[in-house]
């Protein structure tokens, strides 16, 4: 009754999830908005500071209507540029768009996107008569693009990946359960729920080092998707360790020599993809982290098939020994 | 705490000359799970204790009541 229950609120927990997650993909409106400030300073009653790199947007469909305003000190002024195509060319091209915005001036407009990206370039410029003091002011902009232009496909597809996702979840539940039930004694489950309590430590202090080297640290070089992929790995692959170490990983029991060679490979491959050979060690912004993490992962686990492959045959030897005496 | 080997399961199981592995595939479990309890390092539940007492003609006292307690 128990393992039924613990199936049920497994498949339930990982339904709403999953269709919480597909639900807001699938409704998420295509607006796209955007914050941003720019510190200009003002000396000797002229603007010293340089051009703003061009912010880049992607807009969904052929057309869409854009709002800007901005707010800051009124003696300056927002020359606001928009491009769209390739962002090498943005600075050779002639806008689409231009404007200038003052302080609290909401601008509006429709552009014909052609599904391109749109850069969008600020200059800051004084009025005429200017009378602001000299010193850094800052400026704040809001840029919202929004399109009715959305594609049947974007809709449908994450409500199709979320139905295929629950309907895997459904079958893997019960599978594992029939493995668990078939395949493993006493011993080994006990064994394997201290192996996976261990193993979700093991991620969760993951997660936590993530969260704390990234607060507040400019210099954190993983993005979120990274993050959870890293911290999913380390954790199957230590549960997987653990559970080799206390007799309890069936699949691996019987194939050890194959999973080695396996891993070896897959390590090598990780790491001749990760670019850390061909790039160097200077270079960990360009390089693939989560390659890296699965290759060191890999040699890891391969490690461990050896060295208890090795342990194993001795303790049959001596358990041989022990029985013929 | 310190580790007890069940020596009377090794000897009712070496009498019936069943290596840890025909052991094991009788009682329906692992071989290293024999071993564990036999080297004291695991202690089995009431139903795997009934199933080895079973295949070794045995009772649950002459295996695995320890006198000294």
């Amino acid at each position: 009754m128990k393992e039924k229950i613990s199936i049920i609120f497994t498949i339930f927990v990982t339904a709403v999830v999953l269709v919480i997650i597909g639900g807001m993909t699938s409704l998420n409106s295509d607006d796209q908005n955007l914050y941003f400030s720019d510190v200009v300073t003002v000396s000797g009653g002229k603007i010293v500071s340089q051009k703003t790199e061009p912010i880049h947007f992607d807009p969904v469909g052929k057309k869409c209507e854009f709002e800007i305003s901005e707010s800051g000190p009124d003696d300056i002024l927002s020359k606001i540029n928009i491009y769209t195509g390739d962002p090498l060319t943005v600075a050779l091209s002639e806008p689409m768009y231009g404007t200038t915005c003052t302080n609290a001036k909401i601008d509006t407009g429709v552009l014909d996107v052609c599904d391109q990206n749109i850069y969008v370039e600020i200059e800051p410029t004084l009025v005429s008569d200017a009378k602001i003091e000299d010193g850094e002011w800052n400026i704040s902009y809001r840029f919202t693009l929004h399109t009715d232009d959305v594609s049947k496909f974007d809709f449908i597809m994450p409500l199709v990946i979320t139905a295929g996702l629950i309907i895997f979840a459904v079958y893997i539940s019960f599978v594992l359960n029939k493995v668990n039930d078939s395949e493993y004694d006493e011993m080994q489950m006990k064994m394997r729920g201290k192996c996976g309590m261990s193993a979700f430590m093991i991620m969760v202090i993951c997660l936590l080092g993530f969260a704390f080297m990234s607060k507040g640290n400019d210099r954190f070089p993983f993005t979120v998707y990274e993050v959870g992929i890293i911290t999913a790995m380390v954790g199957c692959i230590s549960f997987a360790i653990l559970c080799d170490i206390n007799d309890a990983f069936v699949g691996i029991k019987q194939k050890r020599k194959g999973f080695v060679i396996l891993f070896i490979v897959l390590a090598i491959v990780s790491f001749l993809s990760s670019g850390l050979i061909s790039l160097g060690l200077g270079y960990a912004n360009d390089m693939s982290k989560i390659a890296i993490v699965n290759a060191f992962l890999f040699i890891i686990f391969a490690l461990e098939l050896i060295v208890k492959s090795n342990i194993e045959k001795k303790n049959k030897e001596r358990d041989d020994e022990d029985e013929e005496s | 705490m310190m580790r007890m080997k069940n020596l009377k399961l090794k000897s009712a199981r070496a009498a019936m000359d069943l290596s840890q592995q025909d052991l094991a595939d009788k009682v329906g479990v692992s071989r290293q799970t024999i071993n564990a309890i036999e080297k004291g390092d695991y202690n089995p539940t009431i139903n795997l204790c009934v199933s080895i007492c079973k295949v070794l003609g045995k009772t649950l006292d002459e295996l695995f009541w320890d006198g000294e307690i």
